[in-house]
């Protein structure tokens, strides 16, 4: 801690790190858990159109027909999505992950990750990752409980960006007016409440000074100043007087210097 | 007069003020953008489940029922409901707003919509409905509107989340605060106190004639500057010195002129001394690393029976949740005496850099851990360089602390370690549930190698040679031949702990629960502990440094500390709890720092170990309290249930304190009839 600062700076350098610090912890916190709301809040949302449609093809497996031949099917999925702006794309694939309906038909045909289906699927909807973006699985469930394949709905957090940022930008605006206001009165609190400990570093620094004013911060310390300086005025004072005077015959001086 | 007595407070003052309104302002607006934001996201939810609600109502409209002659809609809104989690209500009104079918509880404020009202282009018309958001959408015959599904949902899933974000908040605003308190106390003890106190010796040395004294060069701040100004001064003083010796040598006048040099050295003295007045580290040297080390190691404290379930994979049980926590607990009991050895060895500053190793190792081990055996691996490599830190730690204190302020100096380390434990739990939670609990164990690691760079900086080197060494076994017997810190040990640090673990942590929160306390309130009644404990460790240092009666007041407290226990005879569970805590808090504060004062003044005496040994063993049997007092508390409970535990610790604390004053009254005697 050497340099030229004055410790009331540097509290003050303290204060506003600890400012910021405060700021970016609430900021940064509210924000991890906002964005962690929004996500589930949308996942939910979507969970439920999920389970719907799921609910939908059940309906038609209920009355004998199977998976890969359920009317209708496909509008069903590409009017879901058109009506549902978060939805990214909707997919039915049977048990073994092969794709039987999607909205993009390309991927008809493919199979999915055995990995995007959870080993309780039959029992509850699921989510999961595919890349970048999220999806959802909701069983599709025959009449005697079986697990005939699945709704997957694929979706983006674009929209969930677009409130965090806006959130986040809410949150900077008011960090940094409350940064702007907190910061220099903290630094003038700081140098008002030092004020004292200053005053009394910069008597003790002058009371050190030759010929200085009395200082009655330094009293103390000039008054031991001025009984050494006394003292070695007085020496010299006699020794300038003896030496005026006519040297003593076979008489040595000891002399004793302070440094070597 | 030395000017810092007041400013601790009152910086502390102007920090705690601008950062409870900064931190305020900015979370509103965070609470405000995040309703904004939200609430959109929850009228979603209410227009989806509605759309679907209302698809089978219009499939009826549609097929040609008219809408007074729909069946069966008490069930199938029933059914709605009941199938959609967090829905308040759902209920069909007809075209004029009238309610035809309910489920759930509408709030008394619902109001139907009335008759006119346009169907809304895309989705539902949306209002707020007393606590609800109120979702309407519209079922139509012959293209009129025949009526409205309402579903609402409760604002308080919005408040509950909101409620959460301000606790958050609020655990924020305590981290940063504390966290400030100390930066700046050690700021100030490195920049104001310690120079003040320097220049204070050195003036009292300059008034005693010793102009030999320099002034430490590598100080910053004002304090460098008036260092610098010493230095020049004292070198002034020298030089006029060495004229006068030459003056004296030309003189010719050898007698007569040594007779004026021997009249300045009669009064003054120049020169160099081989040791220089120094700085002094501070007892803020040891605290602020302690503070930082403790919250590091306490970030994890919320999840790590969690963390280890999960490890375990629900294999092992309640068992396996407990294991890093044991393997953390027996590390730091069984390595604290080895701890004490290593700080006399190599000196405190040596000895933390050292533990600062296992520590972060430890936490980096955790954050890495595979499995549940790696996971208590890593915490016991973390309880060894706990122990070696806090008692390091613990020592330096012990070393900077000035005379007559020994037990305030001390009282810091327990202070330090409550406010590092209360600031580290709670950020740490906080934490983990936004990042992840190995994130929080990689933050952990990652401030201990920051602590480590502070306290290499910060603490003075040294220490080793002025302490006196022996074996651990030779330590042991060394510390308990002495009488009196045997009866420290026994009547005094066990007891304290038997209580804090048994009562505070296992009896109370069991108890509370009992009374049907939520899970929140139970926490907050057993935070009390620690907040009345922070002031009672000032509170009792302060009187022991004044009174000189350490033993006194550890009688007093755990006089205390057994009549809050015994609360429960005159007042009911309700009240009775809180007080025992808000007691054992206060009077576990107010011994804290007596206890910990006498020992350096116990390793003193002949054939007594170093004081680093004795207060690792000191700190084993509190340990050892520790370990104790959960299962007794336990037994105790088994045998004659709640209140009947109470007042069993509460006689025990009192009876172990009576015997304490006993003793000392004894020992007094003796020692009064020997002199």
């Amino acid at each position: 801690m050497t340099g030229g600062a004055s410790f009331a700076t540097r509290l003050g350098g303290v204060l506003a790190i600890m400012l910021l610090l405060g700021c970016a912890l609430t900021a940064g916190l509210n924000y991890l858990k906002f964005e962690r709301m929004l996500l589930e809040q949308q996942a939910k949302v979507l969970e439920i159109l999920a389970g719907e449609l799921g609910g939908t093809v059940e309906n038609s497996l209920a009355l004998g027909v199977r998976l890969a031949g359920v009317p209708g099917a496909q509008a069903l999925l590409e009017r879901a999505r058109a009506a549902e702006p978060l939805i990214g794309g909707l997919a039915i694939a049977d048990s073994d992950g092969v794709v039987l309906f999607d909205t993009d038909r390309q991927n008809l045909g493919t199979t999915v990750a055995r990995a995007l289906f959870d080993p309780r699927a039959a029992a509850d909807a699921w989510r999961f990752r595919d890349g970048d973006r999220y999806g959802i699985g909701a069983p599709i469930v025959n009449g005697f409980g079986q697990l005939e394949g699945a709704v997957l709905l694929r979706y983006g957090r674009e929209a969930v960006d677009e409130r965090l940022t806006s959130a986040l930008l809410g949150m900077v605006q008011a960090g940094l007016l409350a940064l702007a206001l907190a910061v220099p009165l903290g630094i003038l609190g700081i140098h008002l409440v030092t004020r004292q400990a200053r005053r009394w570093f910069a008597a003790v620094e002058t009371a050190m000074q030759p010929g200085a004013a009395p200082e009655p911060l330094a009293s103390g310390l000039q008054q031991a100043i001025a009984e050494a300086d006394s003292v070695l005025s007085d020496a010299e004072r006699r020794l300038e007087a003896i030496a005026a005077t006519i040297p003593e015959p076979n008489a040595p001086t000891r002399l004793e210097p302070a440094t070597p | 007069m030395s000017p810092d007595r007041r400013l601790v407070g009152s910086v502390v003052a102007v920090a705690v003020l601008l950062l409870t309104l900064t931190v305020g302002f900015v979370s509103t607006a965070a609470l405000r953008s995040f309703e904004t934001e939200l609430r959109p996201e929850l009228e979603r939810e209410a227009t989806v489940v509605g759309s679907i609600g209302a698809q089978a109502v219009q499939r009826a409209l549609d097929l040609g029922v008219p809408f007074s002659g729909l069946s069966g809609l008490d069930d199938y809104l029933a059914g709605l409901l009941a199938t959609r989690e967090g829905l308040a209500y759902v209920l069909l009104t007809d075209g004029a707003g009238r309610v035809v079918s309910a489920a759930g509880s509408a709030p008394a404020e619902f109001a139907g919509l009335p008759a006119g009202t346009a169907a809304p282009s895309r989705g539902a018309l949306m209002r707020v409905q007393g606590n609800s958001y109120d979702a309407a959408q519209p079922l139509l015959e012959e293209g009129r509107i025949a009526g409205w599904l309402h579903v609402g949902i409760a604002r308080a899933r919005l408040d509950t989340a909101l409620d959460d974000m301000r606790w958050d908040v609020l655990i924020v605003l305590l981290v940063v605060l504390l966290a400030t308190a100390e930066f700046l106390r050690f700021i100030l003890s490195r920049l104001v106190a310690a120079p003040i106190d320097m220049v204070l010796r050195l003036q009292a040395r300059l008034g005693r004639g010793d102009w030999t004294a320099r002034a430490p060069g590598d100080i910053g701040a004002e304090a460098g500057r008036v260092a610098r100004h010493f230095n020049v001064l004292v070198r002034r003083t020298n030089d006029r010195w060495d004229r006068l010796c030459w003056l004296a040598g030309e003189s010719g006048a050898g007698r007569r002129a040594a007779a004026v040099l021997e009249d300045v050295k009669d009064r003054l003295r120049f020169g160099t001394e081989a040791v220089r007045e120094g700085l002094g580290g501070g007892a803020a040297s040891a605290r602020l690393p302690l503070f930082l080390f403790v919250f590091a190691e306490q970030l994890s404290t919320s999840f790590n029976p969690i963390f280890a379930m999960e490890l375990a994979g629900g294999q092992q049980g309640m068992m396996g949740a407990a294991l890093p926590l044991v393997t953390f607990v027996a590390a730091v009991a069984l390595l604290t005496p080895w701890g004490g050895q290593m700080v006399a060895r190599h000196g405190p500053r040596r000895a933390l850099m050292l533990g600062m190793i296992p520590a972060g190792i430890g936490h980096l081990g955790a954050a890495l851990a595979p499995d549940l055996m790696t996971l208590a691996a890593a915490r016991a490599i973390c309880g060894a360089g706990y122990a070696v830190v806090t008692i390091a730690c613990q020592v330096q204190l012990a070393r900077e602390a000035a005379q007559g302020r020994m037990a305030r100096t001390l009282g810091g380390f327990t202070a330090a370690v409550m406010t590092g434990a209360v600031c580290g739990t709670a950020i740490g939670a906080v934490l983990a549930d936004r990042l992840g609990f190995r994130l929080t164990f990689v933050a952990s690691a990652i401030l201990v190698l920051g602590i480590a760079a502070l306290a290499w900086r910060c603490m003075p080197a040294g220490g080793e040679s002025e302490e006196k060494r022996g074996g651990l076994w030779q330590s042991a017997r060394a510390a308990f031949a002495e009488p009196h810190f045997i009866l420290l040990v026994l009547l005094a640090a066990i007891p304290a702990k038997v209580l804090l673990g048994g009562f505070v942590f296992f009896l109370a929160p069991l108890e509370l629960r009992e009374l049907g306390l939520s899970q929140a309130a139970i926490g907050r009644n057993v935070m009390l502990y620690g907040l009345c404990m922070l002031p009672a460790i000032m509170f009792g240092a302060w009187v022991a440094d004044r009174s000189g009666r350490g033993g006194t007041i550890i009688v007093a407290a755990g006089l205390l500390n057994g009549a809050g226990l015994l609360a429960p005879l005159w007042l009911p569970g309700h009240a009775a709890l809180p007080l025992a805590v808000i007691a054992t808090g206060f009077a576990q504060g107010l011994a804290a720092a007596p206890m910990l004062a006498m020992i350096p003044a116990l390793s003193l005496r002949p054939g007594a170990p170093s004081s680093a040994a004795m207060m690792s063993f000191l700190r084993l049997a509190e340990r050892l309290g520790s370990v104790i007092g959960p299962p007794a508390a336990a037994a105790l409970l088994a045998v004659g249930g709640g209140h009947q535990a109470m007042l069993v610790l509460g006689v025990v604390s009192a009876a172990t304190a009576l015997a304490y004053a006993l003793a000392l009254l004894l020992g007094r005697n003796n020692r009064k009839a020997l002199a």
